[in-house]
């Protein structure tokens, strides 16, 4: 059997034929690229394999370090346009106290509804007593767990007095779309990385006792997520909310993983038309 | 800020290009997305030393992010979705374009490279030299060796798939 040149032609275009719709290349390049030189800026050249996100793969030595006139390094944006002042008093640290496994718990959530904040279960599991939700302006608050699901892994906190108005969740298919990533990583304050929804995947694995397995909307992210993060939301730039940073994956620093709005949205329900705190049980493992 | 638009005009009028070079590189369109992304970031990055022609540069990034993404891959053994390559094909019912192609898929990765900048993008020898970073004569020996390779899959595949492994 023989082909020609011309059949190597057919064959290459007809299989490339099926492009998906386009996503937003160019925005993304420059909030990314933007990104990359604050980072290159803040940390000098030498550090850039580590912390360059996207671009730490690339093979090309020769443009990798930017030379100091770059008009652009000037002025690198402070922040994202993504995370207005109102996103951002949304977005909230959960610490709770677990006496049964002496720990501390630390975590992020945010703001869905007026006085109610999503966040993940297994950063409250096992707490006793209230759990307290700071906001970006450093005020604290005292919540209480009123919708606990460890097989979803997600959690509401009744807030009483949080002034935060709530982020509206997103409707339709979002694969492929662009968004950041907005939470309090340890030691932080607010931290939004850029990110991006590679894919939505019905995913099986164990709920957060290990106790079975739970089969969840879960969207695979191309970004970066640090400790303390989890519980954070994933926010389209149209402002609403995407999905709950909920675990990181451990063999790639760059990719993470978010619960859909479908899994998190019956919680958030449950946990609006609840008045009772409810049991946290023990602490995950 | 300086202002860029030839930048987002360059991305609209060859992101779908783009888009299909790299799939045609990794086979995955969700890769080819974030190969092509990283491509353009890379090229925002350095645009004011880019030049007239962005295309060799933004090719040469696609070619090398994939490699190295594909050696990282490699590493970590988790490809239970390449293994279907391996399987013996149903034979009964495949076209000869269909054969071609998962040939090209079982090409080392450079060869593939060099097989789509000739024949997809349509690029000389002396081009794709500088986008794979290596000689001229280097790429036209990956070229007829992936032809080789090419021809013997075809002829075994179609003939004596049941029995492979």
């Amino acid at each position: 059997m023989t082909f020609t040149e011309d059949d190597l032609r057919a064959t290459l275009t007809a299989r490339s034929e099926d492009v998906p719709v386009p996503i937003d290349f160019a925005g993304t390049a420059v909030r990314q690229g933007r990104a990359i030189r604050q980072r290159r800026r803040v940390i000098g050249a030498g550090a850039f394999a580590v912390c360059a996100g996207v671009a730490t793969v690339v093979g090309i030595t020769a443009d990798d370090a930017d030379r100091p006139s770059d008009p652009d390094v000037v002025a690198p944006p402070a922040q994202s346009p993504a995370l207005s002042a109102e996103a951002r008093q949304n977005v909230v640290r959960v610490s709770g106290t677990a006496p049964g496994c002496a720990r501390r718990l630390r975590g992020s959530g945010f703001v869905y509804a007026k006085e109610h904040v999503l966040t993940t279960a297994h950063r409250v599991a096992g707490t006793r007593g209230p759990v307290q939700v700071q906001t970006y302006g450093g005020r604290s608050y005292s919540g209480q767990v009123v919708s606990f699901d460890p097989r979803r892994d997600v959690a509401v906190l009744r807030v009483p007095g949080l002034p935060a108005p709530g982020l509206p969740f997103a409707l339709g298919r979002l694969a492929r779309s662009s968004a950041s990533a907005a939470a309090f990583a340890r030691g932080e304050n607010l931290s939004e990385r850029p990110a991006r929804i590679r894919q939505a995947r019905l995913t099986t694995g164990p709920d957060i006792y290990r106790a079975g397995r739970v089969t969840r909307l879960v969207y695979t992210v191309k970004g970066r997520v640090d400790p303390g993060m989890a519980g954070g939301l994933l926010l389209g730039r149209d402002g609403a909310v995407y999905g709950m940073i909920f675990a990181a994956a451990l063999d790639d620093p760059d990719t993470f993983y978010v619960l859909a709005v479908a899994e998190i949205d019956p919680v958030a329900r449950d946990g609006q038309a609840a008045t009772k705190p409810v049991s946290t049980r023990k602490c995950a493992p | 800020m300086v202002d860029r638009p030839e930048f987002a005009a360059y991305v609209a009028d060859r992101s779908t290009r783009l888009m299909r070079t790299a799939y045609l590189l990794c086979r995955d369109w969700a890769m080819a997305e974030d190969l092509v992304q990283t491509a353009l970031t890379k090229a925002w990055l350095a645009w004011h030393r880019i030049g007239d022609d962005p295309d060799p540069y933004v090719y040469r990034i696609l070619a090398n992010t994939h490699a190295s993404w594909w050696k990282r891959r490699w590493r970590r053994e988790v490809p239970t979705e390449r293994l279907p390559d391996r399987a013996a094909p149903d034979t009964t019912d495949i076209e000869d374009r269909d054969l071609l192609w998962a040939a090209l898929g079982r090409l080392r990765e450079l060869e593939r490279a060099a097989v789509v900048l000739r024949y997809y993008a349509d690029l000389d020898h002396t081009r794709i030299a500088e986008i794979l970073d290596c000689p001229p004569g280097t790429v036209r020996s990956h070229i007829s060796r992936a032809l080789a390779k090419l021809r013997v899959d075809q002829a075994v595949q179609p003939v004596r798939g049941g029995d492979r492994e």
